[in-house]
Order: structure tokens, then sequence, then C-alpha cells
């Protein structure tokens, strides 16, 4: 019952008007990159990290949660408007959102996929205030084997999940790995791979790496597709912004289905929002009375997978806040960012800054109620958003990149990584090269390795420390379970897209 | 032919842009060099680097620095946070790569500077690139165990490393970090050979402070305010202070002279150091400005807050603080093994 | 089946190999820093290069050349692609001695030439709303500390 003083506590501290002022800003810059075409939830906290740095830590991260709920529904209105799923987790909604939207009924689509997505954040973020404290309650106990053991396992999940050659992503994770440990190393306090200069014995930063990967790679291959020269699809016209009685009445039972899937998967390490997405869309396809009416615009198929997609988020929190696993990338950003504001997220978390994250938590729940009031009327604003041309939107995500990494720092010579890391992933692009293992490797592998040497100090290099202890024990045969029930489910997402795309797309 | 005309026209700015750069520049350098004896200073923006991340008792000092002298002096202070190779990026970029002209000045504490050189028998920054302002702030070095930990009294716990030196397990940051130097000082006092105990690397004090809660190391050392949070959780005690008179925070902890250790002065501090060959008049403007803040009630109030106390010493006692302390430091780690 | 030295995998088999090469000499040079064969720095550039060395071994000498054709950008688009790049290092340069707002407006108006092929007149409109806004919002209220150059602003 704590945690639900603590809560109160926390809302006590959002229903601030500056504290409220901030979720706005967030919830709308984080719907206004993600409406951008190509830049999904990743690219949007990356990038917008420097406009958080001003605030203090606990405001600064319930503009985040803002930014990432924000960019989220902006992807769902591309893929519903446009055809374009700004992450793979949107693929699903693309099916029957976009035949909607050609029907005209593009406003009850988009109302829907909010008033799902709100739902499915809160059933979320329920389950987060009941699982969190007794994870974190348990998690002093977890001591470095315990760790390192978790994210190995982790780490093995997802590298399984990109849809490429295993030998590729675990290459890619290598390297990934490697970049990692270019710095001052943490036993010996030696810089390590500097090769006598000194821009290298601060290591690289992870945040400017992301943003080349992610958001300059991406303005490349727009670049390249010669966005600017074609003529932008024409986004459909929006008649009627609200979804009428019928839809409201069609869509409950799916968007509370694909909440409760959703979450529940969303809480395992390695279930990422695209696979839930995709089962969620299965599952009402399934059930449904009249299937043939999916795909040629089932409302039912818009609220089942943006409700999933969403709870998948909010439950992707508890490993995060509790353990400091992150299971997808923008999860991932979101944990450098964590680190950024020197808050390492796990038990310690908990114990030492808990008014700051059930704050945190809180804002989640506001940032919700907003997004979802904002949504519905600006549903219009948001669609010629996306007629703004190619030729101007480039060079301000260019240059806006250019801030975020240099502000991280506030060094050139990370604007030079991002630059040179933005042509790197280009090519990885091209050659189909996975690039989210290299990413969670980025942010992992110090973690992992610090966890790997601390068990050895404590167990004076002996390997069998893994196996000794029972919580360490223990979560090796969990993991094998969940590695199994990943690969199935992984298989399985991978021919659903190949389906529905007709190419092999990188997912998450 | 359009494009033609519009690149000569940026060239022209740029060449433009050049060139009037250069000579604003050689103007301030001509007003210098005739009122060197009272200087106009500041006159601009300065920038108080920190070499640590943003949160850090550094950072926070620091912060509370800029807030107060940018409104004594009228001019803005920006707090950069240049984090990265244990304080020595940041330093390195105040001390070296930047102007000595005043604008750039380091907030350093004694991880950076005079641990830093005792450990390492090749220093990137030495001790001698640093002009020593004035000291801003000390934290007092607590001992802490784990809650349900046998021992009671710091005089116990020491007892029982004496008898059982491989059995202690203890958290550092960074093998010739703050901790490495307190235990290595408390172990030799009482007769126990450095090398024999375990040493586990820590990512931070909170990290240091969550492995004794869990049980997984038997001791950590840091200062009062970074264990304060767990201390009030009752997941970890502090067996000892290492300061002369007891802490305000926990009064009922005693002080490790009260325990029968004598001797024991690894403390936390941090202060403010400029270039080396920054002219003398501007860092006695810094230390009179400094002198006159650690007076203010304001920002004795802010210190509390963040759970540092005032400890300003003057750019002459400062220095000499920091030769003192280097060269014990340095002695200590030669004789433990610390100095690689 | 012709033996092709510079396909795809070849080529990044052998950088792979040099990158673990590189991680393998890099954990030798730590390894006398520590006592122990698994506790120390050079535990993990030790192990991440063997593992690169094998995986880039294995790709190396892959038989399976089912390889998909990749069709590199030419030309126009080459062009193009090149330039915004040299343009972002540029600026990079540039800032260093002019500070935020000239060197973001000169950057701003390249970029919307080139990408957005409006005419120079508009493309410097365009960057100078750009610059304006940026200004405003990282330096005037987010007070990110850019170089400042030979000017005050």
């Amino acid at each position: 019952m704590e945690s639900v003083i603590y809560l109160l506590n926390g809302f006590g501290e959002v229903i601030t008007p500056f504290n409220l002022l901030i979720v706005l800003l967030g919830s709308l810059l984080g719907t206004l990159v993600g409406v951008l075409p190509g830049l999904g939830p990743t690219s949007a906290i990356a990038i917008l990290l420097p406009v958080t740095t001003v605030l203090n830590p606990a405001q600064g991260l319930m503009m985040m949660a803002g930014i990432y709920y924000g960019s989220m529904y902006g992807g769902s209105t591309t893929a519903i408007l446009m055809n374009i799923p700004g992450e793979s987790s949107s693929v699903p909604t693309t099916l029957d959102g976009y035949p909607l939207a050609k029907k005209g009924r593009a406003g009850a689509a988009l109302g829907i996929a909010a008033i799902g997505s709100f739902i499915a954040g809160i059933i979320g973020l329920v389950g987060l205030i009941l699982f969190a404290p007794f994870l974190a309650n348990q998690a002093l106990k977890f001591g470095p084997p315990e760790y390192f053991t978790l994210m190995l396992i982790a780490l093995l999940v997802l590298f399984n999940l990109t849809g490429f050659s295993l030998k590729k992503s675990v290459i890619m994770g290598l390297l990934g790995f490697l970049f990692s440990l270019v710095g001052i190393g943490m036993t010996t306090g030696q810089p390590r791979f500097d090769f006598g200069f000194s821009f290298l014995t601060g290591g690289f930063e992870m945040i400017s790496i992301i943003i080349g990967l992610f958001a300059i790679a991406e303005v490349l291959k727009g670049l390249e597709e010669n966005r600017s020269l074609k003529e932008p699809k024409k986004p459909i016209k929006i008649r009627n912004i609200y979804p009428s009685k019928k839809d409201l009445k069609q869509s409950s039972l799916p968007i509370l289905r694909g909440s409760v899937l959703g979450f529940f998967l969303g809480i395992l390490p390695g279930i990422s929002a695209t696979i839930t997405a995709f089962l969620a869309y299965d599952l009402e396809k399934k059930v449904s009375k009249n299937p043939e009416k999916f795909g040629k615009g089932a409302i039912e198929g818009v609220a089942g997978p943006e409700s999933a997609n969403n709870a998948t988020s909010s439950g992707g929190f508890i490993p995060l806040l509790s353990l400091g696993l992150p299971s997808s990338p923008p999860l991932a950003v979101l944990l450098a960012a964590l680190m950024i504001y020197g808050l390492t997220p796990g038990p310690i978390l908990f114990e030492q800054n808990s008014q700051i994250v059930w704050t945190i938590i809180a804002s989640m729940f506001v940032g919700n109620v907003i997004l979802l009031i904002l949504n519905l009327p600006l549903v219009g604003l948001w669609a010629k958003l996306t007629d703004i041309p190619f030729g101007i939107i480039a060079p301000i995500i260019l240059l806006i990149s250019f801030v975020g990494t240099y502000s991280v720092r506030n060094s050139m010579f990370d604007v030079v990584v991002a630059i040179i890391f933005g042509i790197l992933g280009y090519l990885f692009n091209k050659f189909h090269w996975p690039i989210i293992p290299f990413v969670l490797c980025l942010v992992l592998g110090p973690k992992i390795e610090t966890y790997f040497v601390q068990s050895m100090e404590m167990s004076s290099g002996k390997l069998s420390i893994f196996v000794q202890r029972p919580i360490s024990l223990t979560i090796l045969l969990f993991a094998g379970l969940i590695l199994i029930v990943s690969i199935i489910l992984m298989k399985r997402t991978k021919r659903r897209i190949l389906q529905e795309t007709g190419e092999h797309l990188e997912f998450s | 032919m359009k494009k033609l005309l519009m690149l000569s026209v940026t060239v022209l700015m740029l060449v433009g842009v050049v060139l009037s750069g250069c000579s604003t520049k050689s103007a301030t350098t001509n007003k210098d060099d005739k009122g060197s004896k009272d200087i106009k200073y500041p006159t601009r923006q300065i920038e108080l680097v920190v070499p640590f991340a943003a949160g850090g008792g550094v950072d926070l000092a620091a912060r509370s620095v800029a807030d107060y002298l940018s409104k004594e002096w009228g001019q803005p202070i920006v707090v950069t946070n240049k984090p990265g190779g244990g304080g020595i990026i940041g330093a390195q970029y105040a001390l070296k790569e930047a102007k000595p002209d005043g604008y750039t000045v380091l907030v350093n504490n004694n991880s950076s500077t005079t641990m830093y050189e005792a450990g390492n028998s090749n220093p990137t920054i030495k001790i001698s690139d640093n002009k020593f302002v004035s000291r801003i702030a000390a934290g007092t070095t607590a001992y802490a165990v784990k809650t349900d930990a046998k021992w009671n009294s710091f005089k116990d716990f020491s007892e029982w490393v004496k008898a059982n030196p491989n059995k202690l397990t203890w958290a550092t940051v960074g093998p010739a970090g703050f901790s490495a130097f307190a235990v290595a000082q408390w172990l030799q006092s009482i007769g126990v050979d450095y090398s024999k105990t375990k040493i586990v690397s820590s990512e931070g004090a909170s990290d240091s402070a969550a492995k004794v809660a869990g049980g997984h190391v038997v001791l950590a050392v840091h200062t009062v305010g970074e264990f304060a949070p767990l201390v009030e959780a009752g997941k970890i005690k502090l067996l000892a202070v290492q300061s002369s008179e007891r802490n305000p925070i926990f009064p009922n902890v005693p002080t490790t002279k009260e325990e029968g250790l004598d001797g024991l002065t690894v403390n936390w501090w941090t202060g403010l150091s400029l270039p080396a060959d920054t002219p003398d008049e501007i860092v006695k403007k810094w230390d009179e400005a400094v002198a006159k803040m650690e007076k203010d009630k304001e920002f004795i109030k802010h210190l509390e807050k963040i759970k540092l106390e005032p400890a300003y010493l003057n750019s002459a006692d400062f220095s000499k603080a920091v030769q003192n302390e280097t060269e014990t430091y340095t002695k200590l780690a030669k004789e433990t093994g610390i100095r690689k | 089946m012709t033996f092709k030295l510079f396909s795809e995998k070849k080529i990044s088999g052998f950088i792979v190999i040099l990158l673990g090469l590189l991680s393998l000499h890099e954990g030798k040079t730590l390894y006398p820093y520590s006592k122990n064969l698994l506790t120390g720095d050079h535990v993990f550039p030790g192990l991440i290069g063997i593992l690169l060395v094998v995986f880039g071994l294995a790709l190396f000498f892959e038989r399976k050349t089912e390889e998909k054709k990749v069709d590199l950008p030419t030309g126009k688009t080459l062009l193009i692609l090149v330039s915004s790049i040299v343009i972002l290092f540029f600026y990079c340069l540039l800032i260093l001695f002019t500070g935020y707002v000239v060197s973001t407006l000169i950057t701003a108006a390249c970029l919307i030439k080139l990408i957005g092929k409006y005419r120079w007149i508009n493309s410097i409109l365009i960057a100078g709303i750009v610059t304006c806004v940026f200004y405003l919002l990282f330096i005037v209220f987010l007070k990110i500390p850019f170089p400042s150059g030979f000017f005050t602003f």
C-alpha cells in the first residue's frame, strides 16, 4: 500500500502549473517528431535530449516520458494517414488504418488509436505500480553475478529478434561492445583503446552514436530516395475527427484484449512491442465474426494492435526501472538518458530516489491524459505537418541532431562521431547489417563488463559463482524458457512482417 | 552564374568575419597590457567547468557558486559538465585547451588532483598545471556496513579486520579513488596488509552503498551526504565519521578519533582552479569574491541542503594544503601498491 | 561459382578480423595491470577480440553466396549525399570560428538549397527563420555553451 501513498505524493509534485507545462511540452514535441516520416521514438528521445537538460532530473525525465509517449502516438498518425510506419511496431496499424483513411474515416481510426493507447497506457501503468515495488524490494538481493546473468540472457534474446542472420547480429553486437570499451577502464583507471589520443580517453558518448545511427542515417536514406523530388503522398482529408458510438462499441473489447496481452508479454525481457502488436492483430482477426473485413478497414484491426503496442511500452518500464534492463531500443536510449542524469535504474533508484521515480510514474498518467485531450482535436494539425516538404525537414533534423550531440558533453568530438556514425548507419542499412544489437550492446556493454568483473573480484576469479548462488541459477534456468518462447514468437513475427510488407524489415 | 555570385558573397562574408574577429582580439589584448594594475574583470560570460557528471557533489557545489557569483558580478556564469576519464577530460579542457584569461574556471576535487597524481606514475594533468584559487566545500568521510552486520562499533570492526583481513571486501571507484586512499590509510594505522583485502570496483557512491546494503561487499567508504539516503532507509549503518567533531546530520555516529584511531585524514573537498599562467590579479579577484561568498547565509544554507560543509581556504593555504595532501598520498600509494 | 575477392562478405569479414585483432592487442597491453586472468580491464577486450576474430573468419569463409544485389547511389544522388556530409563537417569547423548564429545560418542555407532545391534567396530566408528559432531555443532558453568564436552572440 506504501506505493499508493508514494504515487499520490508523486501526483502532488506533477500537478503544479510548471510541471504540467513540461509534460504537455514533452508530449507535443514527441508527437511532432514522431509525425515526421521515418523518425520513431528512438530518434525522438535521442535528439530531444538536450531540450530536457536545462531542467532538474525529475522534470527532465517527466518530459522524456512525455516525448516517448508522444512519439509513439505520432508514429501511428503517419501509419494511418500515409501508410508509413514510424517504427516496425506500427506496421499492424497500417493494415487497417490506411484503408480506413482511404474510406474517409481517418478521424475514426486516429480517434480509436488515441483512445486505445490511452486505456492501454493506464492499464500498463497500474501494472507498473503493482509490480515495480515488489521487484525493487527483491532487487537489492541481486548482486553482480545475478545482474550479469540477467543481462547476458536479455541480450541473447534481443539478438535473436532482429530478423537478420544470427551471425551478422552477433558481429554487430560485438562491435557495439567494442565501442563501449573505449575510455578509462574501471578497475585499473587506465585509458583503453585511446592509441595516445586524448580525445579518446573519455570514450564515445552513446547518445551521439545513437543520433548518428538513427536520425542522421535516416536523413541520408531519405536523400537517396529523393524524397524531396517526389510529390509528397497526399494525406487524406479528415472529415470527422471523433469516432462514432458504433466504432467505440466495436473496439472496446479489442482494446482490452490488446492491453492485457501487451502488458503481460511486455514485462518479459525481449518481447517487444512489434511482437505483441502483431499478436494482437492476429488475435482480433481470429476472434472476429467477419475476418474478411480485416485489411479492408476494420476498426478492430486498429484498436487491438495500437493498444498492445502501448501496453507493451508501459510494461517495458518495469524491467527498465527496477532492474535497469531495456527491452527495446527506445528504452535503451531512455536508459542512457537516465544515466546522463546520474540516475542508474535498478533497485538503487527506488531506494535512493523513490520520490523521483514516483513523480515520473505519476507524470506518465498525466501525460496519457494530456495526449488524449490533445490528440483528438489536433489530429488535423498533425496531419498537416506531414505536408512539410522533405527539403526543409531534412536540414532541420540535421541541425537539431548537431545540437543534440554537442550538448550532452559539450564536445565537438561527439558531433564528428555522430556524423561518422550517420554514414556508417546508412551503409549498415544498405548492406542489411542490423543496428539494433549494436545499440543495445553499446548501452549495456559497460554494465555487463562491470558486473562480470565485480563478480570475479568477489569470487577471486572463479566462474562457478554464477551457478553457486541460488538467484543467479534460477535466472539461468528461467532464461532458457524465455529464450525458447521468444524464438518461436520471433519466427512468427518475422514471417508476418514479410507477408505484410514484402520485405525483411529490421524490427525491435 | 547566380551560384557563383552567392559563393563569392559568402566568401567575402567569411573574410569579413575573420578580419573583424582578429581586430577585436588585438584590441582587447592591448587594453589588458595597459591596465594591468586594476583590471576590469569580469566583462563577459564565465564558464565554470565541472569535470564530472551533473548531479554529483562537485556539480552541485559548482552550481551554488555560479548562482551566487553571477549575481555578485552581474555577469552570467555557465556550468559546463565535461565528464569522463575520471575528471581528466574536463581538466584538460579547462587548464590546457582554454585561454588562461580567467573566463574558463575548473571546479576540482581530490580524486582528480591529489589522488590522481599520487596514484599515477605518469599523470596527464599534473598538480603544477593548476593555479589553485580557493577551497569551496568539504564532505566528511564515513565508514558504512550493512544494518544487520555484527559489528556495533568501529573498534570492533577494526579488530575483526585485523583477525580476518582476507574476509574484508570493500568497494572503490577506481583503483586510486577516494575510498582506496581512505581505506589504505585506515588499514595502515591498524597494521593490516592492504593487498590481503578484496577490492571490488564500483561505479560510484550509490553503487557502493547498494552493494553494502545487499550484502555483496562488507564495507564502503564515502562522504556522509552520499550515504544519507540508504542510512535513512535503514539499509546500512555508519560505524564512524572521519572528522574532528561529530557530524550534524548523524550526531549518534562517533568520530574515528573517539574510536581510538588517530591520524586518519582522508576527507573529500572541492575547490576552484585556473590554468597555471593565469594573471595573479584575476586569481585575487576570484579569491576575494569566494571569501565573501563563504560568509553569505544563503550560500551556507545551500551547501547544507546538498549535504556539504563550507571549508574555505584562500589561495595560499589551499595550494599548501594540496601540496601536503599530494605528498601524504603519494607516500601512502607507494607503500600500499596503489600507485601504478 | 566464381571466387570474388571483393564481395561484401570478404570485405566485412576482413574488417571484423582486423578489429578483433586490435581488441586482442589492447587486451594484451592491459594484462600487466591486473593480478588475475579473469579480473581486470583486459578481460573484455580479450574476450571480444577472440569472438570477433572467430565470427570474422566464419563470415570470410562462408560458402553460401545468396548475397542480394545492393545498389549504391550514383551520379547526382551520390553528389547530394556526399556534399551534405561535407557541409556538416564544415559546420563543425565553422562554428569554432564564427559561433553558433553565423555558422548555423550558412549551414542551414546550404543544406536547404542542396536538399530542397529552392532558389538561393528562398533558402536563405528559410534558413534565417530556422536560425532565429534555434538561437532563441538553444542559446537563449537552453543556454547550451557553444563556442562563441569572434562574436559575442
